[in-house]
């Protein structure tokens, strides 16, 4: 058993001795940074264009609009879909209740959860850069690793939309970026801070969308290898958090918060008239 | 001794956890077969998915078997 505290040092720098070598790794570098910032550039015309688009651009941005819609009203989205109007939403709230004192403010539009969606990239970015340049020292290198996430295909695609994707992305990155190191700190009072503030972000992008377990679970686990006690302790209070704010959306929801699937339409009657409709479809699509 | 306030795992000690699990896995994966007997289609695509993931997963924990004194 290993009864230790501090892990080695994980990163070594490795210095090119040779005049024509630098020369050679600074002509690159600066090659590869001029190809990134183009990118960038292209991402960021994109992005201010597609704010300035006033309808939806991805079929699932309508959706969100209507849930930050709602949250800025002070309602649930989380309802009973075999009653008027048949809506509920299957995501968490966190990104929509960022969004909501817009609606407030500028009334119902999408520029301004796309520019959220944007700004989450760029912080997400600049999270990537900060953990290279604590690795290696690098001030080149670590640009290139945040420009290099921003020149993405995905992250141009999905970036500046209303989608809560990205934002949850970038509480995943913080949250992996403030908990790499926690464990060797010596200090009690930061590291138990550093713990606190990088669950918190863990805690975020699970409200902000599901799909972030994978990363909790990764967090816990590797909190667990460096530290079994810690990992026991802060997951305790972290599920009583977690669990107590889902008891309380799916308290208030009536159950449509999580616990009550949401009733599919097959559960309904299908009436006559709606037979006919489809019959004549039908119809129609095979002549 | 695990709940120590400064323990952690080494190297050697996870990759023994990695082996275990990995060929934990790969019997409890088959042995879907055997428990449910009469399954038609064999071992499928998912299943097939899961053995190879267990089988990385115990040779990683291989791997990480010699080095005994460094922290995971």
């Amino acid at each position: 058993m290993n009864d230790q505290h501090s892990a080695p040092p994980l990163h070594t720098t490795v210095r090119v001795s040779d005049p024509a070598l630098r020369w050679l790794s600074r002509a690159l570098l600066t090659a590869a940074l001029i190809v990134m910032i183009g990118y960038f550039l292209v991402y960021l015309v994109f992005a201010i264009n597609l704010m300035h688009f006033p309808f939806d651009y991805d079929q699932g941005e309508g959706f969100e609009l209507v849930d930050t819609i709602l949250f800025s009203q002070g309602q649930f989205p989380y309802r009973d879909t075999n009653i008027y109007p048949f809506y509920s939403s299957n995501y968490p709230p966190l990104f929509h209740v960022i969004a909501a004192p817009f609606v407030w403010l500028f009334g119902n539009a999408y520029w301004y959860g796309r520019l959220l969606g944007f700004l989450s990239t760029l912080i997400t970015a600049a999270a990537i850069g900060l953990a290279v340049y604590r690795e290696g020292r690098r001030p080149t290198i670590a640009t290139l690793s945040g420009l290099a996430y921003l020149a993405s295909n995905t992250i141009y695609h999905i970036g500046p939309l209303f989608r809560q994707h990205i934002m949850m992305v970038m509480f995943e990155t913080v949250a992996v970026v403030l908990l790499a190191h926690v464990n060797e700190i010596d200090s009690e009072r930061r590291r138990r801070w550093l713990l606190f503030i990088g669950l918190a972000m863990v805690m975020a992008a699970g409200y902000t969308k599901q799909l972030a377990v994978a990363t909790a679970i990764a967090i816990f686990v590797f909190l667990f290898i460096r530290n079994p006690r810690r990992a026991l302790t802060w997951g305790v209070g972290f599920a009583l958090v977690g669990g107590g704010v889902f008891l309380w959306i799916n308290i208030a929801t009536q159950g449509n918060g999580g616990y009550k699937p949401s009733a599919p339409m097959s559960t309904n009657s299908f009436p006559r008239k709606q037979w006919a409709y489809f019959a004549c479809g039908l119809a129609y699509t095979v002549s | 001794m695990i709940l120590s306030k400064r323990f952690t795992f080494t190297k050697q000690q996870l990759g023994l956890l990695m082996l275990i699990a990995g060929i934990g896995g790969f019997i409890a994966i088959l042995g879907i077969d055997v428990i449910d007997v009469g399954r038609d289609g064999g071992i499928g695509p998912a299943q097939q998915i899961a053995l190879g993931i267990t089988v990385l997963i115990a040779l990683v924990g291989l791997t990480l078997l010699p080095i005994s004194d460094q922290p995971a």
